[in-house]
């Protein structure tokens, strides 16, 4: 997992808030999507734990993707609903975020979304469910910038 | 389609009553008897969840209309206890009437205008069917009321919507698909969902820690209909601490080869004041 790099404001439009928190994706099958991370130092709270705001962002950036997949090809979504709790306040880090698709229906795609931490042995740090809206782009989904397309799980 | 609900129904048997306003605000009212409490004395999580998906729900399906609606997600949080005598006034509002979706927000107050809690609702909007009820067949011109000389709840809520409780440690409860707590749709009735959450979460919990723990919190994503059932229940205990725990409940029909209906999330706590 690579630091992030905050020079480059000019690519990346329209992800410039998931950029602070660079998680990697990885494509799994059956909609399934798992992202990675570490837990940063500009994340942390004065306490020491990454803060809340960007857990939820970490959250949104992983089920948002896995919403989007799962509703191509015409459509990509847009969140409408996150809602989670956090279980713990103190990180180690790495992060794994997993995301998988509860329902894709004709309006919008419901995602489970959680965080374990894989330094503190895999302790679930939040657990949530994201909904996100079904919109159809006239001139078809983005396209994702390189560093936040995700990658296919090797078979 | 015959009338919805049917003379006896849970509906009717909590006794709301309602006053609509504008096309945007809606008011309803629900008193407290003992058997909508909890052991600890006051208006358990799942009864005010289901007094906000009534009120919630009529008022977006005024505000889909022409078009009919489905519960997409609940939340609810419970700020203090409503003790049995109090009544309790959900006050309804419309945050957001897109194209596909509505979003309306609840607050709770008892009758001393103390608040009880707060709930959002999001709604899919659907075409609508022949089998949907007409909005004025839910939104009556000035005050009205479900119940009639006869509802009332007899037994404490567990006792008739049918909870079987097999397993604690797991949050397994089992609830038949009955008449009596059905949907306009003929499916479990949505605070009847979160009604069976609230339960199965509360048996997981309390399981879980050896404390008399009550739900004070709960988001419903709702994913499919409940059918056929019984509707059974899973509860993951995500995390406890003294006085409070916190847990992942699924629900599924088992009568639907296990097909999953909702899955939430439930914090509960010693008690509320």
């Amino acid at each position: 997992v690579s630091a992030p790099d905050f020079r480059d404001t000019t690519s990346d439009r329209g992800r410039e808030v998931g950029r602070y928190v660079r998680v990697e994706m990885r494509e799994q099958d059956n909609l399934r999507m798992i992202g990675r991370t570490l837990a940063h130092e500009h994340l942390r709270r004065d306490a020491g734990g990454v803060r809340t705001g960007a857990l939820l962002t970490m959250l949104d950036n992983v089920g948002g993707i896995c919403a989007g997949i799962a509703s191509l090809p015409d459509g990509w979504v847009v969140s409408t609903n996150l809602a989670a709790r956090i279980l713990a306040l103190d990180h180690v880090g790495p992060f794994r975020i997993e995301s998988d698709v509860l329902r894709r229906g004709r309006n919008n795609v419901v995602t489970s979304v959680r965080i374990v931490d894989e330094g503190s042995h895999d302790a679930l740090v939040a657990d949530g469910v994201l909904t996100s809206a079904i919109l159809v782009p006239e001139n078809g989904p983005p396209r994702l910038p390189a560093s936040d397309r995700p990658r296919r799980a090797r078979r | 389609m015959t009338a919805y609900p049917p003379d006896h129904h849970l509906l009717r048997d909590l006794r709301f009553s309602f006053e609509h306003g504008d096309a945007k605000r809606s008011r309803a009212w629900m008193p407290i008897v003992p058997e909508v409490c909890t052991d600890l004395g006051h208006a358990r999580a799942g009864a005010l969840a289901t007094l906000v998906d009534v009120i919630g729900g009529g008022l977006a399906a005024t505000a889909a209309a022409p078009d009919w609606i489905a519960t997409a997600d609940l939340t609810l949080h419970v700020v203090r206890g409503a003790p049995p005598g109090s009544v309790v006034e959900a006050r309804a509002e419309v945050l957001r009437a897109g194209r596909t979706t509505v979003v309306i927000e609840v607050a709770l107050v008892d009758d001393r205008e103390r608040e009880i809690g707060v709930a959002t609702m999001s709604f899919s909007a659907l075409p609508r069917r022949d089998i949907n009820p007409g909005v004025g067949a839910i939104r009556t011109a000035g005050p009205s009321t479900m119940a009639t000389d006869t509802s009332y709840l007899a037994l404490p809520l567990f006792d008739p919507i049918g909870v079987e409780v097999r397993d604690p440690a797991t949050g397994s409860i089992d609830v038949p698909v009955t008449e009596w707590t059905l949907n306009s749709m003929g499916a479990m009735q949505g605070g009847v969902v979160a009604l069976v959450t609230d339960i199965a979460a509360e048996t997981g919990l309390r399981a879980a820690t050896g404390e008399p723990l009550v739900v004070v919190d709960m988001q419903l994503s709702y994913l499919g209909f409940g059918r056929v059932g019984p509707v059974r229940s899973h509860v993951d205990v995500l995390g406890t601490a003294a006085g409070h725990g916190t847990a992942r409940i699924e629900l599924v029909d088992t009568g639907a080869e296990n097909r999953r209906m909702t899955v939430a999330r439930a914090g509960a706590s010693r008690g509320l004041a």
